[in-house]
């Protein structure tokens, strides 16, 4: 009770929103399933909440129940809610809808989806002020352009008139909150709304966030899965899971949680200091000097074309002359925010987007420069792990189809009986079992799919395997045990990664060197000590700067 | 030996295609998952039970037998020569039971009055008896009506005795593999069971007793009237039906290898190859289809008047009409599904699964086979299904023009462009139009519906 206190004496000491063993449950066909069994907690008066989960945990529907907005299937079993003492679920739908966007504001984590792409920015705050408010003509423009000078957007009054696709994702966020912000609300709810933006721009928008909390006194109720963010702006912090709130303390939380779950959800998150306790097989000299991988000076361009004739007036340059080297055994991690380059050159490194120019060579050997059936000969030492592990596997094919197809393709002397032995040795290798050969993708969760992913990448034993994002669509604890994964296949095969990522904390964990790219370049590459308790250029320093409070602890030990 | 015709070739291939699929799917998942909820509808169920009909009497009058001579003789309707199908054989009674011309349905005399000489040599202007209808009937007036009644009585009986059999026959398929058969049958008659077999029992309990009083009243009646020259409108309408459903089958065997071909090429290649088949089914699209139709068949039939060596017999010429007009429909009406097939092969292309095979080594014809195709199947099968009613719309509409099947050929559009006269008649001939109508509908409808449960089970968009 140390911070939360000072900003409790200036409001006044009484819970703003109250939630009383609150129960819903789905409808699957016949049965109910429950997703929120019996949760209480209480949220002071310019209170700042944090809920944290794992992905399936009940967070977001709690919030969805209070705000009374339950999908169809949806049913509210039990519980009572009450906002400023009057109970939420006794109101009529008409007073309700006065309470959202006025007294409660919502804020969520797609800025992409939440916004109409056919009304501009002006309008769409203004409909808030002229319901919540009743606000009229010169009166409501001036407090539109106050409202999105307030969460920090540049030249607020050239941006009413723009729709939301001309803005850039981080601006997009700050509408939504000055929407949010519109009907002058009580409580914020944010639900993940840094999820979907980078580094350097979540460190921005919560501080907005705190900062808003301080001026206008509102509570702020945060639904995250992401420790580093509680830490930053939380008071009170609860942890939610299957349902049941494990564990609901202060700020003292970070210095040891009470619920072994809490405990193990901590752990699992991927620590900046990791590369400090780990020796490198470079640093060890395991490695051997002659470089597995070597890329000149590539560039891939994607040409504009204008005009009636498309005629090609100029290029992105979204890799522009970059080059490393990285060695057997090795794990290089390309890092960089959102449009740097970073996945262009992963795509580009296996053909799947047109390569401009450069060379790659594999083991001394050139593979760029060849074309068709040759191509695929040459990088068949090359294969890739994407970020999405739902959209990575076709859903019409039983997994074992799925991991043999790599080597129809490349051994056609296989029989099917050593096919299928190959295909069991992978699923027992990624710590799945055989069983798994006759199911469909649908069938496993996320991080087992993840897991299909990498076995349907080994199955032809590349010598380099570029992981794009691998891990950042997982929750904190499937996430470190896709990374021990990674690391035991790396032992045993004696595997090279390129491993393409945002998260500095998984780079800690699991890379030997780093490389940083922006806007095309490669600005920083070293060690993964070096870089990321040494940088030398200024935007990894701002990089590092953007990391959560959590992980900026552990460099200041360091 | 039984002679086919090219349109009754295609017919039973695709028919053997369609029960290669079935096997197909009954195999795969990922498939068997949404026609399990399909089955579960009890509109879809209904719909396919009344389907199943139609394509069997389709199938019935695509089998043709070859006739000798002798056995014409007592034949009237059909040329010498010329093969009948075994819908024929069954209907025999009807299909030569000729008037002169206009009858009412279930009447005993001619719609029109007609001066008959007595055999005493007067003139009298009366309503001459039937040379079928009601023939057996000594005195009309009095025995007309008890007549049909007994007939319509017995009718049912037959129908009840054949639904009987039928269900009886069917429940032993059914519970063939079930440890209970008989308390499976109790909760199948309380509504319980997962497939709604009360619902398809109860339609074939409809159907049974309908086609039950049609075939006793036929034995001595024109159920549905006679039109101009006197042929049974029951019999024109049942003959129609195989018309209407070739066109509405065989047009998407023309317009499915176009619009996969053409829509997955477009959608995978990009590039000028989506340039120029873009090109190609916008111009087509642009161009009003009845016009283009018209000009088709204009060149078919002047083709037919150039080599009429070929086009023999009267059933060669009519199925070769029939045949054209499936292809010329099929190939107006590709355009919509390519266009869609090419969107979805534009996102699906772009998928991470279709990139990792790439990366695989995976040969191109292998991904475009294994991972663009099976994920296409579902719009495949949708539009496929909604397609059909619109297209047997189609040939009515194009008869209608005098642009449809051949004037020989019996099919609903033929009979409703009679029709046209027979409506500024007094007093009016109303039941070739109405039969025409009502045969279409129960083919149409249970299509329409039977469509729609399919794009709810198969359309993700839908799914839960």
């Amino acid at each position: 009770m140390t911070l939360a206190d000072s900003t409790l004496k200036a409001t006044g000491n009484s819970p703003l929103l109250t939630v009383t063993d609150l129960r819903v449950a789905f409808r699957q066909g016949q049965d109910w399933v429950p997703a929120v069994s019996g949760v209480s907690f209480e949220i002071e008066k310019g209170g700042s909440f944090a809920l944290v989960g794992e992905s399936g945990s009940g967070k977001s529907v709690t919030a969805l129940s209070v705000m009374r907005l339950l999908p169809q299937n949806g049913q509210l079993q039990g519980g009572r809610v009450s906002l400023n003492g009057t109970d939420v679920f006794g109101l009529a739908e008409r007073d309700m809808s006065s309470i959202r966007g006025g007294k409660i504001g919502i804020v969520f984590q797609d800025p992409m989806s939440s916004l109409n792409p056919v009304l501009t920015i002006g309008r769409q705050i203004g409909e808030t002020l002229v319901l919540h408010l009743g606000l009229k003509g010169a009166m409501l423009r001036r407090r539109t352009v106050e409202l999105l000078d307030q969460v920090g957007l540049p030249d607020p009054a050239r941006h009413l008139d723009e729709y939301p696709h001309q803005l850039s994702g981080g601006m997009r966020q700050r509408v939504m909150i000055a929407l949010a912000l519109a009907g002058e609300p009580e409580l914020l709810i944010a639900d993940e709304p840094t999820t979907a933006l980078d580094v350097t721009l979540q460190a921005q928008i919560l501080e907005l966030l705190s900062r808003l909390r301080k001026e206008t006194g509102m509570a702020l109720w945060l639904i995250t899965h992401d420790f580093g963010t509680v830490a930053e702006v939380a008071d009170r912090i609860a942890v939610m899971r299957a349902g049941v709130l494990v564990e609901s303390s202060g700020s003292e939380f970070f210095d040891g949680p009470q619920h072994p779950y809490s405990r193990e959800l901590l752990n699992a998150m991927p620590r900046l200091e990791a590369c400090l306790h780990r020796e490198s097989p470079v640093d060890a000299g395991l490695v051997p000097a002659k470089p597995l991988l070597d890329v000149r000076d590539f560039r891939v361009y994607y040409p504009i074309r204008r005009g009636i004739l498309q005629r090609t007036v100029g290029h992105v340059r979204a890799v522009d002359g970059v080059s490393f080297q990285l060695k057997r055994g090795e794990t290089l991690a390309l890092v960089g925010e959102s449009g740097c380059g970073k996945t262009t050159l992963g795509k580009a490194l296996v053909n799947l987007v047109p390569v401009t120019s450069g060379e790659v060579l594999l083991d001394g050997v050139k593979i760029s420069g060849h074309a068709g059936g040759a191509r695929y000969e040459a990088q068949a030492g090359f294969q890739i792990v994407f970020q999405d592990p739902y959209s990575s596997m076709n859903p019409r094919m039983v997994v074992g189809n799925i991991l043999e197809e790599g080597l129809q393709a490349q051994r056609p002397g296989m029989t099917p009986a050593e096919r299928r032995e190959k295909v069991e040795e992978l699923l027992i290798a990624v710590g799945l079992p055989v069983s798994a050969c006759g199911r469909y993708p649908h069938e496993f969760s996320g991080g087992q799919r993840q897991r299909l992913c990498i076995a349907r990448a080994l199955a032809v034993e590349p010598r380099l395997v570029i992981c794009d994002e691998p891990t950042s669509a997982l929750d904190v604890s499937v996430q470190a045990q896709v990374i021990r994964l990674l690391r035991e296949l790396q032992d045993r095969h004696g595997l090279s990664y390129l491993f393409i990522t945002h998260d500095l904390a998984v780079v800690s964990e699991l890379a030997d060197r780093v490389a940083v790219m922006h806007s095309g370049r490669m600005v920083e590459t070293g060690t993964t000590r070096q870089v990321l308790f040494n940088p030398e250029n200024d935007y990894t320093c701002r990089l590092l700067e953007a990391l959560p409070k959590l992980h900026k602890n552990a460099r200041a030990h360091f | 030996m039984p002679v086919l015709l090219p349109t009754d070739i295609l017919f039973l291939l695709m028919l053997l295609g369609l029960a290669g699929l079935v096997v197909y799917t009954l195999g795969q998942e990922h498939l068997r998952r949404p026609w399990r909820s399909v089955m579960r509808s009890r509109s879809a169920m209904i719909s396919l039970v009344i389907l199943l009909i139609y394509l069997l009497i389709a199938l019935l009058d695509s089998i043709r037998i070859p006739v000798s001579s002798d056995a014409h003789s007592n034949s009237i309707s059909a040329p010498i020569g010329e093969p009948v199908t075994l819908l024929d054989f069954g209907l025999g009674s009807i299909r030569d039971a000729q008037e002169k011309t206009y009858s009412a349905p279930l009447a005993v005399v001619a719609h029109a009055r007609e001066m008959i000489r007595q055999p005493d040599g007067r003139q009298v202007w009366v309503y001459p008896r039937l040379q079928f209808g009601g023939r057996h009937l000594a005195n009309p007036e009095q025995e007309h009506a008890r007549d049909l009644i007994r007939r319509t009585v017995l009718g049912l009986g037959t129908g009840l005795g054949a639904w009987v059999l039928l269900t009886g026959f069917l429940a032993l398929v059914v519970t063939r593999r079930h440890s209970d058969p008989l308390g499976f049958l109790r909760s199948a008659w309380r509504g319980e069971t997962d497939i709604p077999w009360r619902a398809v029992f109860l339609t074939l309990l409809v159907i049974s007793l309908l086609a039950g009083v049609l075939v006793v009243l036929s034995q001595a009646y024109h159920v549905l009237g006679t039109g101009k020259v006197g042929e049974d409108v029951l019999y024109q309408s049942l003959k129609s039906i195989r018309t209407g459903v070739l066109i509405g089958t065989l047009t998407t065997l023309a317009t499915l290898p176009l619009a996969l071909v053409l829509g997955i090429l477009a959608g995978y290649y990009r590039g000028w190859i989506d340039d120029v088949i873009q090109y190609l089914y916008t111009t087509l699209n642009s161009v009003p289809g009845v016009l283009l139709i018209a000009a088709a068949m204009l060149v078919m039939q002047s083709y037919m008047a150039r080599h009429e060596a070929e086009f023999a017999s009267l059933s060669t010429r009519a199925d070769f009409r029939l045949l054209a007009l499936c292809l010329i429909l099929g190939m107006t009406s590709w355009t919509g599904l390519c266009r869609l097939l090419r969107a979805e092969t534009l996102k699906l292309r772009e998928l991470e699964y279709v990139q990792a095979a790439r990366v695989l080594g995976v040969s191109q014809g292998m991904i475009l086979f294994r991972h663009i195709l099976p994920n296409l199947f579902h719009l495949v099968l949708i539009s496929v299904a909604l397609d059909f009613s619109s297209l047997v719309l189609a040939e009515a509409v194009l008869s209608y023009v005098n642009i449809g099947v051949d004037p020989t050929t019996e099919s609903w559009g033929n009979m409703i462009n009679g029709a046209r006269l027979e409506m500024a008649r007094e007093p009016i001939v109303w039941w070739s139009l109405t039969s025409a109508f009502i045969f279409m509908l129960a083919l149409v409808l249970p299509a329409n519906l039977f469509a729609d449960a399919v794009r709810d089970a198969f359309d993700p968009r839908r799914a839960e």
